[in-house]
């Protein structure tokens, strides 16, 4: 298979990567030239759709339909804000292309404004990110020194102002409404939907939201063309993804590989496999809410959406983290039920309740205190949240609950009836 | 219009309906929380999920809006087990001490987990306990009832647009309350009690004072303010308990002012009223109601008689109904043959208001009196007060008025009401103006009549009693006997007999009746 293909990485290794010298060097800012002078906004989203590029923050929604929701006309100005709040645990992707290739995003970004018709764009970046903000800020201020951002870009007569938002430390401002509800000053809890933001967004004007990794592919689809992008990957995955793989493999890090890649292939090649004399146990493929793969699971799967979720998991934000034989599935999931239970915006009640009532149950068994009847009780929590909230991540919070419940149903059994867990610490 | 099955019953409803509300005109309740009909919809609390047929999840009927061809199911067993879930999660964490509950009785929790909730808790972990915060001299928070609704908070941000009450802290640890332990100050709060669908939020005046149940309702009209808010008079035996608002979008919405909602404490007070009273020899003696109207006739007739129908005058009240002011300006323009009539609009431009609700105007009919023929050509107030000092004034009658407390200079006033020769005074509590009066004659309080006021706008809406007080009659009651006594007869029974004579004679209230204006008002 050809894994040569580097996209999004190809400048970050560079010196200076993050400078506007170095990334017009390496061919820079000419997709947006040819975007301006050569293409008509409506060109350019349907490039987009036919690269058939699928939304990276998790959601996986194709990026063009996307665009093409947002009307025409509108009374509101329209928005797009660039999601760059990365806050999935084992998400570490967005931050290499903010802090080593940001004028990559900002370039994607503009062309995206143009494409639909947008002259305000907002990168929302979590707090943490304290390195890639001011990245950031010095690369929107070099774009507009040299005329790409501002008024009349490049002679065309577009205009595009965009900003940078930092977040305040909140998970869920990375869902799409909760974000922009924290863009206009307020408690960052998720809308009701519908409305969609395509039709009533931030400031109740249409909006985009979009990945960084989304963005950032948009000026390589303008310059290599649609078609170009959609023969890479899989039919229904196209184009290369962003792996941020974690846990027990020689080389953790952040890899760009074709979608449909096997996921042994990441692990035991890219990866440098897991340490001397250990042996896989599961793998958590997508971003800590996509349900868990036993090692028999993940040594069979390919890296596409439609193939994970046939597994019933996800791609998600190609968050891959590697758990071998050490690891205590029981102890493993309760540490994710706390973030769940700690990011929960408490607005609605399956969420609010009952991720706090599952972080409870699961402390319980890893003190020892365990009941035979926890672990359907767990299941029917879940079951309970599942489909019943206002946003996704109640849905999230179930994931590595139920999955682990499930397909490790035997150490939950261990821990509960010999009060420690099955791999002995 | 939009056809659609709920449960198998056929709807037809406005394109825009939600599947609440289209549920609601088949008579299939949805419960819900957070959802209330004067707040923005929000979909947050989750009880109201319903299936809708070809849509995988299950939908918040709250916020869906009804389609034609929509096929929904409220009651299937998938729908039931989400409910039942989202219950259970409300009481994980709740105190479940429903006995000792003030909500007892209005509690949506309880009466939805008795309909929809399972009997017994799977949940062995330690409960939730929310550190008690004091919100101010009104209101009582109780934090751990608390079912996160966020009622109060829209309430306060989107209804009276007053920033003070909010969401804090996030998950399972959110908090409802306002900012910095700062106390609430706005004028409604009386309201977040009502809104509040559990115990969490409760009123200091009626905490613990009944159980709902054994208290009756009465539709009426608060008296505070020429606003008018509809109101339902809760009471058991002859005491008021509480307002609630009464739903009225062209009057009050579903709110009540604070000061409003407190004011019926006059109608329980020790002080009222409920005997007739002779001042003989410098001491009030009981009286029988007939033996002191036949005095009062014979001693106002031989005024008259001697010194003239200007001799004789009589004060109205802007708190006293329609029926009430009509009757008494007749009696003094067609019996005692006098034009000095008036009343005294309280607290005009003296009293607070607000954009919302508040009037500055203190009492509810000042419109009505003025209608009702109470400013007589003849003397006004102050007239009649430096009339009566001089002598030339010698009697008067005033019906619901404190007079003394309505100026500055209530020596003056004390020492023209002492110079008359008949001072009458009907009220429903003791004042200072009845404490100087020959006769003191009882008058049944807002809560005790039928009748009807007219509000600011020009919105005339009846009252009606909640209970009576043996011989403590009307104004108009009062004055019709007073007017037999007196040789005539107007052949009123009721204070509808009354005012279908309005309905008659004044012109703006041209063909009303009790039954037009209903319990929502006509507008004039
Ligand atoms: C709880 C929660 C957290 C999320 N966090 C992020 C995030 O940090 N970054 C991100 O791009 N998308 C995040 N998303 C997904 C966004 O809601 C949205 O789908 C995405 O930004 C759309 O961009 P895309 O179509 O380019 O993927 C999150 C979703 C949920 C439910
Ligand atoms: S699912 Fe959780 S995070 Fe989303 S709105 Fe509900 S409480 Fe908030
Ligand atoms: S205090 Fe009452 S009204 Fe306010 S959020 Fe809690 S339950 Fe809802
Ligand atoms: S606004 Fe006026 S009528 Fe309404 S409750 Fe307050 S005092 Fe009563």
């Amino acid at each position: 298979m050809n894994s040569s293909e580097i996209i999004l990485l190809q400048n970050v290794d560079r010196p200076n990567s993050e400078s506007i010298g170095v990334y017009r060097e390496s061919g820079g800012y000419k997709a947006l030239v040819k975007a301006l002078k050569e293409m008509k906004p409506g060109e350019i989203v349907e490039e987009v759709k036919k690269s058939g590029v699928r939304g990276r923050g998790g959601a996986g929604f194709p990026a063009g339909l996307k665009w093409s929701f947002v009307p025409k006309e509108s009374e509101k100005p329209k928005y797009l804000c660039c999601n760059a709040d990365e806050g999935e645990p084992g998400t570490f992707k967005d931050r290499v292309l903010i802090e080593r290739d940001p004028h990559q995003l900002i370039e994607g970004i503009i062309i995206s404004c143009y494409a639909i018709g947008i002259h305000t764009a907002y990168i929302y970046i979590r707090g943490e990110f304290v390195k890639g903000a001011r990245i950031l800020e010095q690369a929107i201020a070099e774009a507009h020194e040299n005329g790409f951002l501002g008024k009349n870009i490049l002679g065309s007569g577009f205009d595009v102002d965009l900003y940078v938002h930092r977040g305040a430390g909140a998970y869920i401002c990375g869902e799409e409404t909760a974000l922009m509800e924290s863009l206009e000053g307020k408690r960052g809890n998720p809308r009701n939907k519908p409305p969609f933001p395509a039709v009533v967004g931030l400031y109740g004007g249409p909006t985009v939201i979009n990945n960084v990794e989304t963005l950032s592919n948009v000026p390589h689809i303008v310059t290599k063309g649609g078609d170009w992008y959609a023969g890479i990957g899989t039919e229904k995955s196209t184009g290369t993804k962003l792996f941020c793989i974690s846990g027990h493999v020689q080389k953790p890090g952040v890899y760009e590989l074709p979608l449909g890649v096997p996921l042994k292939e990441l692990i035991y090649n890219v990866a440098g496999g897991l340490g001397e004399g250990h042996r896989l146990k599961a793998v958590i493929p997508g971003g800590s809410s996509t349900p868990i793969l036993t090692a028999e699971e993940a040594e069979k799967v390919t890296l596409d959406y439609e193939s994970l979720e046939a597994l019933g998991t996800a791609l998600g934000s190609g968050a891959v983290i590697v758990m071998d034989e050490t690891t205590c599935i029981v102890r493993s999931t309760w540490r994710l039920s706390k973030f769940y239970e700690h990011e929960s915006c408490g607005q609605c009640t399956p969420c609010r309740e009952g991720t706090a009532w599952m972080e409870k149950i699961l402390a319980r068994i890893v003190r020892g205190e365990g009941r035979p009847e926890d672990i359907d009780l767990l299941a029917d929590i879940c079951d309970n949240i599942f489909g019943n909230t206002l946003c996704p991540m109640g849905d999230a919070a179930t994931g590595p609950v139920l999955s682990t419940v499930r397909k490790f149903r035997n150490e939950y059994e261990y821990f509960i009836e010999h009060k420690r867990s099955i791999v002995g610490n | 219009m939009p056809n659609l099955k709920i449960d198998d019953i056929d709807v037809h409803v406005p394109d825009g309906t939600t599947i609440l509300e289209a549920a609601k005109t088949a008579g299939i309740h949805i419960p819900h929380f957070c959802y209330h009909a004067s707040l923005k919809i929000i979909a947050t609390c989750r009880v109201c999920l319903v299936e809708v047929e070809n849509t995988p999840k299950l939908q918040t009927a709250c916020s869906t809006e009804v389609r034609d061809g929509m096929i929904v199911s409220t009651k299937n067993p998938r729908v039931q087990k989400a409910r039942r879930a989202v219950l259970e999660f409300l009481l994980i964490n709740h105190p479940l001490d429903c006995p000792v509950c003030d909500q007892a009785g209005e509690c949506d929790l309880q009466d939805y987990v008795f309909d929809y909730g399972a009997a017994e808790s799977r949940y062995v972990e330690e409960k939730r306990r929310y550190p008690r915060q004091d919100i101010g001299s009104k209101i009582v928070r109780d934090m751990n009832r608390c079912v996160h609704c966020t009622r109060c908070v829209r309430f306060c941000r989107d209804v009276i647009g007053i920033e003070e009450y909010g969401v804090f802290e996030r998950g399972a640890r959110t908090t409802v309350g306002t900012y910095i332990d700062k106390t609430l100050e706005n004028n409604y709060q009386g309201s977040l009690v009502e809104l509040c669908p559990v115990g969490a939020l409760t009123s200091r005046d009626f905490r613990f004072k009944a159980r709902v149940w054994r208290l009756n309702s009465a539709e009426s009209v608060c008296p505070g303010c020429s606003r008018g808010c509809n109101v339902l008079i809760d009471f058991k035996d002859q005491t008021v308990y509480r307002f609630r608002a009464r739903q009225n979008d062209d009057v009050n919405g579903r709110w009540l002012c604070d000061e409003g909602r407190m004011s019926y404490a006059f109608v329980n007070d020790s002080n009222r009223i409920l005997d007739p009273l002779h001042k003989v020899d410098g001491q009030n003696k009981q009286v029988d109601l007939d033996d002191g109207l036949s005095s009062i006739g014979e001693i106002l007739r031989k005024i008259t008689d001697e010194h003239g129908p200007d001799s004789v005058g009589g004060i109205a009240s802007s708190s006293c109904t329609n029926e009430e002011n009509y009757l008494f300006a007749k009696f003094f323009r067609e019996v005692l043959g006098s034009k000095n009539i008036d009343f005294i609009p309280a607290g005009r431009g003296e009293g607070s208001s607000d954009a919302f609700l508040i009037q500055a105007d203190k009492s509810p009919n000042s419109r009505g009196a003025e209608e009702m023929g109470c400013r007589g050509e003849g003397l006004d107030v102050e007239r009649m007060m430096s009339a009566a000092r001089q002598g030339k004034l010698k009697a008067l009658f005033v019906m619901g008025q404190d007079v003394i407390d309505r100026f500055p200079e209530k020596n003056l006033v004390k020492e023209a009401l002492s110079a008359l020769e008949l001072l009458v005074v009907q009220d429903t509590n003791m004042n200072g103006t009845a404490a100087l009066a020959h006769f003191v004659l009882p008058k049944a309080s807002f809560a005790e009549m039928d009748g009807t006021f007219t509000n600011f706008e020009g919105r005339v809406q009846r009252i009606r009693p909640a209970f009576r007080h043996e011989d403590v009659l009307p104004g108009c009651m009062t004055i019709s006997a007073l007017v037999r006594k007196m040789g005539h007869d107007y052949g009123y029974s009721s204070a509808s007999d009354v005012f279908d004579e309005i309905a008659r004679k004044v012109q703006r209230y041209k063909g009303l009746s009790y039954d037009k204006i209903g319990n929502q008002g006509v507008k004039i």
